[in-house]
């Protein structure tokens, strides 16, 4: 069954997000599902929206993520990456696995425009987090 | 091997070397160390590297594990079979995990409910009779 996005806020299907993965959370060269894992009083999982930045140029668009999140003092390891998810996808596996409907929506903080979250779960959702990490299509080193 | 008791991270270390994991035994102390840390994570605890070791070394599987670490501080391995299971588990202390798993036709496995953080005991019990490790004979 495909799923419909009635919100207007919710990025559309065709769009993606990155979500930073610390050298810690890459085991083997794949995501860890502890990446997409929301630690206990968290409202939601941050990530950053690609199209915000260039509509197609991936390389620039994880670029553009590093500095904003650099940009507000958080540190990015050179040994890291971006786990890259495209919001239809991830959204549609996780509504298959866990009959459960994600929201990706931009949250428009002034000091990052491209600041989005997944809200629809919580810290004990170990599944989701799973299925979000199988739904990862690319990684990409900080650096 | 017989499982001895151990009371620092370099013990576990070496333990695992002596079981021919040296992979594994460097990934652990890389997540002892401060490392890579990102800003309010912690290193790995002793009492969840104890954990991990006590589950290691009880089972065997097939295909591989790698080792991970969650900002508390917990170990989290994550396994890769050669079909359709899956299997994450973060080592809270010697006594809860929490993991997501999946069996061979693909999907998720409940062993206390709906629960994902249950005891060590039932969560070992459960991935065994789920074919997802078996005891290790050996």
């Amino acid at each position: 069954m495909a799923y419909q996005l009635t919100e207007e806020n919710n990025l559309l299907p065709e769009h993606n997000v990155a979500r930073y993965c610390g050298p810690r959370k890459i085991i083997n060269g794949t995501v860890a599902y502890d990446v997409f894992l929301l630690r206990i009083g968290e409202g939601f999982l941050s990530t950053n929206w690609l199209e915000y930045f260039h509509p197609s140029d991936r390389q620039f668009q994880v670029v553009a993520v590093r500095n904003a999140l650099e940009s507000k003092g958080f540190r990015v390891s050179r040994n890291g990456g971006f786990a890259i998810l495209n919001v239809g996808t991830a959204v549609q596996r996780v509504y298959n696995d866990s009959n459960l409907l994600l929201n990706f929506r931009p949250l428009g903080q002034p000091s990052d425009p491209s600041h989005t979250g997944i809200f629809g779960y919580g810290a004990d959702d170990t599944d989701i987090a799973e299925s979000l990490a199988k739904s990862v299509q690319e990684i990409h080193p900080a650096s | 091997m017989a499982l001895a008791p151990t009371t620092t991270i370099a013990e576990i270390s070496t333990f695992l070397r002596k079981m021919g994991e040296h992979e594994l035994a460097d990934r652990l102390d890389y997540l002892a160390s401060d490392e890579d840390l990102d800003p309010g994570e912690s290193p790995i605890t002793l009492e969840s590297a104890q954990a991990f070791l006590e589950l290691f070394a009880s089972v065997e599987f097939e295909g591989t594990v790698g080792l991970g670490s969650s900002y508390e501080g917990w170990v989290y391995a994550q396994w890769s079979f050669p079909d359709e299971r899956a299997l994450g588990v973060w080592f809270i202390d010697t006594e809860y995990m929490k993991y997501t798993a999946r069996d061979k036709t693909g999907n998720h496995i409940d062993i206390e409910g709906s629960a994902r953080t249950i005891e060590r005991s039932k969560l070992m019990r459960g991935l065994v009779q789920k074919e997802l490790l078996s005891w290790r004979t050996s």
